[in-house]
């Protein structure tokens, strides 16, 4: 039987372990390319990855029935990236999530072989991006949550409530940077 | 004709699904004007580059091999958490047993030893039952609420006119209850503060007033001040007390962690 998400978190919940790990088979990947899109694969990324399922199994209580799973869970993950944001840059763990913004985010060692020029320059674009946009392109772009699941999860990720209209202005500045910088790569050819 | 479409816009504009309403009104915009079409067809295509990161595929045995990596470290990681509650139980019962025994023991010596055997067997009962609970941690949420509704319950079985001063036996009975629900409150506090686990306040809560039950049935059994102002604040509004202080542990003792971001 294929249970949705939010059915198979409502079962772990109430004690079914195996729900667990459906969970985590269906999510895992997803979860590791979003984290190995901002700090590289293997190593940091599966560490945080680790510690986001440990936190899921810790707020599993905090799973409101009813609600979208999706949100919650990026809401988790974002929460946990951020804290290894904090982590790399020694900042202490009270530190306001807006006093994040203008970090700029060091990638972790280069990939040699694995990444062409291109997939380089769009990295840099990404990195270059204040904290606050590149989450919101890391969610609306690569994990394909509309505005309002975006903004339900920064609300988790930053503990105060993000509105929906404060999420599409994030991303507006943020693609706006990207078109800039990206412009040359074109798929005419020019950049490449 | 509406109005042109903002450059700022254009990237953001570009990014939006065709059912987006801000999307929807540009596309209509487009279809009137050659300019504003073509600005945002160039939009799209400069930001087509965003995709390049999606074809960064990792071959799937290394993909595979390391997310059963990740696999054994959260379920070893959530065995030793089982465990460790496991433990913080079996920490509650032992200090709340000892607790309960030194009342027994000591209390009847201080008070010349006048025992009341009808309610001593209720506080036997309740003593038993507090303690079953604060070993099997059921949810945190219903154990405090059923702490707090066997431990009124218990003053209502006891209360009766006495005239003794409220405060006598007052200090007693205060120890008691900070033995059999405080200690134990810190030990399992201890224990869960060791990973970042949001929420154990309230298990921790729902154990040290099942602690503290067990130390007021023992009180029940051997204190022989049965006036409601002496059982209020010192068999009630202690267990409460402790149980709010023990829940505090927490979020006290992560404030008091070196900050290591994790």
């Amino acid at each position: 039987m294929n249970l949705s998400d939010e059915e198979l978190m409502e079962a772990y919940v109430r004690g079914d372990s195996r729900a667990f790990d459906t969970l985590f088979a269906r999510w895992a990947p997803k979860l590791s390319a979003f984290f190995a899109r901002a700090f590289g694969r293997g190593g940091t990324s599966d560490d945080v990855l680790q510690t986001t399922f440990l936190k899921i199994h810790a707020a599993k209580h905090s799973f409101q029935q009813g609600l979208p799973f999706r949100p919650w869970l990026y809401g988790i993950a974002s929460r946990a990236r951020a804290d290894e944001l904090r982590k790399r840059y020694r900042l202490k763990k009270n530190v306001a999530d807006g006093d994040l913004t203008d970090l700029k985010l060091a990638s972790d060692e280069p990939e040699p072989g694995e990444h062409t020029d291109r997939m380089r320059r769009v990295q840099k674009a990404i990195e270059r991006l204040p904290e606050a946009q590149r989450s919101v392109v890391l969610l609306h772009r690569y994990e394909g949550l509309t505005f309002g699941e975006v903004a339900q999860a920064l609300s988790i990720a930053e503990g105060k409530p993000v509105q929906e209209g404060a999420v599409r202005v994030r991303a507006f500045r943020a693609y706006e940077t990207l078109r800039v910088a990206l412009a040359d790569l074109r798929p005419d050819g020019v950049g490449s | 004709m509406s109005t042109h479409l903002a450059p700022s816009e254009l990237a953001g504009l570009a990014m939006l699904p065709p059912s987006d309403p801000d999307r929807a009104r540009a596309d209509a915009h487009t279809a009137q004007c050659a300019k504003c079409a073509a600005s945002l067809r160039d939009a799209g295509a400069a930001l087509g580059a965003l995709g390049d990161l999606e074809r960064d595929v990792e071959e799937p045995n290394l993909a595979a091999e390391r997310l059963a990596t990740v696999k054994r470290g959260v379920f070893d990681a959530l065995r030793e958490d089982t465990q460790r509650i496991a433990k913080e139980g079996w920490v509650v019962l032992l200090v709340a047993v000892i607790a309960v025994a030194l009342a027994v023991l000591i209390f009847p010596i201080h008070n010349h030893g006048a025992l009341d055997h009808a309610k001593g067997i209720v506080a036997v009962g309740v003593a038993l039952f507090a303690l079953f609970f604060a070993s099997s941690a059921p949810r945190a949420k219903i154990a405090v609420g059923v702490v707090v509704a066997c431990s009124l319950s218990l003053i209502a079985i006891e209360v009766d006119g006495d005239p003794e001063p409220a405060a006598y036996h007052g200090a007693f009975c205060s120890a008691v209850l900070g033995a059999s629900a405080i200690l134990p409150a810190c030990v399992a506090g201890w224990l869960a503060v060791r990973i970042l686990e949001p929420g154990a306040g309230w298990r921790i809560a729902a154990r040290a007033g099942a602690a503290g039950l067990a130390g007021q049935g023992a009180l029940a059994l051997v204190c022989t001040n049965h006036g409601a102002l002496h059982l209020l604040p010192f068999h009630f509004v202690g267990l409460i007390a402790a149980m709010l202080i023990s829940a505090a542990i927490p979020s006290i003792a992560q404030r008091l962690r070196p900050a290591t971001g994790s």
